[in-house]
């Protein structure tokens, strides 16, 4: 199954071209969803990892703790504090990945927290301050 | 058969011997399916509506009461943020956009909000020092419990519709009307639709200065017609005005409004503002007003207009059964449709304001008098000191 996570790094401790590496040697389909990597200081990548066994994905997990990647997965990243939350619906607008809809029956809003890459835009749409995001941490 | 016709006095007795029938406005434009305005009229006496919105002009009244020695209070700050103080000695103005110099994400609607929870406010107050009022300066905490009035007095509020917003440029707009993406990506828009105050009686038969309204979880009065106060926009067959038209001057007692339906709200890159509960009781007094009461989504249009271009000029027209549908079809384009005001509290405040009248603990009553028949909305011209005074 495929997992969205964000990988933070410096250059400093990280000099292995790690994307390769987690293709070559550890079997795992990479999709970049957003990479913002300033060239000699640090990267943050929003990556899907897709493998057949799960065990190989927890491999390379594993691998990249190691050499000093930083590796969350993003359902853990978006937060919603639904006590505070309306229901205003402001939020449902922005959000291109279907993460959070609106049922239109109930009239409340709905996340589904695997959907999420990230992007930011529910954090600076909500009047009421529901959402953090704390991408390439 | 002759013309069902109620008077408001009535409706007021049939509520007394609890015999009223009273539903929301989404009960009554579910009926309007099925049954014609003459059998609503027979059939229901009064209709709840209700919204939970942004309303930026807004703002509280407050006495501090008086120190002693006394203070004429001049410069006034609530935890940092200026408070209005160009009124008499410890009387001032919180506005809910005033925004706190150094945090700009939170200013009057959130000492509003603060208060109204009974929370404790840091003050902080100048004057010049008079031979009545001596004191220059003062700082102490103050609260619900120990100031003398707290009276929410919002100069616009309950606009009749409003238009949706799309932004053509290439860059996200931030905006009072929310986060507008890039390329027509998504439409907001505000208004509750058949539930939404002001289009369950556009012509303001039963609505005037005076009457009761549900106002932050208490009972308030409209104290005027609002600023901006437009009867000129063009109105669709239902009577229903295109876009942002009539507006309401509200006051009511901020000791008894309630966390739940005051809260404080902010904008990103465009500041605070304050989402307040409102909501009228209508009588249906005959064919006429059972026609409006039931007016469904599919019947209130509003125009989608730009924000990415000057003066924001309308290049649509939608209904809210569209807008509400979540998506909305422009020039075969699917654009993803989103409200900025809750409809699910619309509905709780629509069905709370319902079992208050059936309860008679929400008065009903006619206006002491009418909206204004004609007024229009002026711009503002730019004239230098040069050119002077004409």
């Amino acid at each position: 199954m495929a997992q969205k996570y964000v990988l933070g790094y410096d250059s400093g401790t990280v000099s292995e071209p790690i994307l390769w590496k987690l293709i070559k040697d550890f079997n795992i389909e990479v999709n970049i969803l957003k990479a913002s990597i300033s060239p000699g200081l640090e990267g943050s990548l929003l990556v899907e990892l897709h493998a057949e066994q799960n065990v190989d994905i927890e491999k390379a997990l594993t691998w990249l703790a190691g050499i000093g990647v930083s590796c969350v997965s993003v359902a853990k990243r978006l937060t919603w504090d639904e006590e505070k939350c309306v229901d205003c619906g402001s939020c449902t607008g922005v959000c291109s990945s279907q993460t959070i809809t609106m049922n239109r029956e109930t009239w409340k809003i709905q996340v589904d927290k695997d959907k999420c890459v990230a992007c930011g835009n529910c954090v600076k749409a909500c009047p009421f301050g529901c959402y953090t995001l704390n991408f390439g941490e | 058969m002759g013309e069902i016709k109620k008077s408001w006095d009535e409706i007021n007795q049939k509520i007394a011997s609890g015999s009223a029938v009273v539903i929301t406005a989404e009960e009554a434009a579910a009926m309007s399916k099925e049954s014609s305005p003459a059998e609503i009229a027979k059939k229901v006496d009064v209709v709840t509506t209700g919204t939970f919105g942004a309303m930026c002009s807004s703002g509280m009244f407050i006495n501090f009461g008086h120190p002693e020695p006394p203070i004429r209070m001049e410069k006034l700050t609530l935890e940092g943020v200026p408070v209005f103080g160009g009124i008499a000695a410890v009387d001032a103005y919180i506005g809910a956009t005033e925004v706190h110099p150094d945090i700009s994400d939170f200013g009057g609607a959130h000492l509003i909000e603060k208060l109204i929870a009974g929370e404790e406010l840091f003050l902080k107050a100048q004057g010049k020092g008079t031979d009545c009022y001596p004191r220059k300066e003062i700082e102490t905490y103050i609260s619900k419990e120990t100031v003398n009035e707290m009276i929410m007095c919002n100069p616009r509020n309950a606009y009749q519709n409003y238009p949706a917003a799309l932004n053509s440029t290439n860059k996200t707009l931030y905006t009072y009307m929310g986060t507008l993406l890039p390329s027509m990506l998504n439409i907001n828009y505000s208004t509750s639709g058949c539930l939404s105050p002001l289009l369950n009686d556009p012509y303001f038969r039963t609505i005037g200065i005076g009457s009761p309204v549900f106002f932050g979880g208490a009972v308030g009065s409209i104290g005027w017609n609002g600023t901006q106060f437009n009867t000129k926009k063009p109105r669709n067959e239902n009577g229903i005005p295109l876009s942002n038209a009539a507006t309401l001057m509200l006051i009511g007692n901020a000791k008894e409004m309630k966390s739940d339906w005051i809260r404080a709200a902010y904008y990103y890159k465009y500041g605070t503002t304050l989402y307040i509960g409102v909501g009228f009781a209508i009588p249906v007094l005959d064919e006429d007003m059972a026609k409006h009461i039931s007016v469904r989504n599919d019947q209130i249009e509003t125009t989608i207009c730009d924000y990415g271009l000057a003066g924001h000029p309308g290049i649509a027209k939608a209904n809210y059964e569209e807008l509400m549908s979540g998506s909305f079809a422009l020039n075969g384009k699917k654009i993803r449709t989103a409200p900025l005001s809750s409809y699910r509290k619309a509905r709780v405040l629509a069905e709370e304001l319902k079992q208050a009248v059936i309860a008679r603990n929400f008065p009903l009553s006619p206006p002491a008098r009418f909206f204004p028949e004609h007024s229009a909305v002026k711009g503002l011209n730019i004239r230098t000191q040069k050119e002077g005074n004409k």
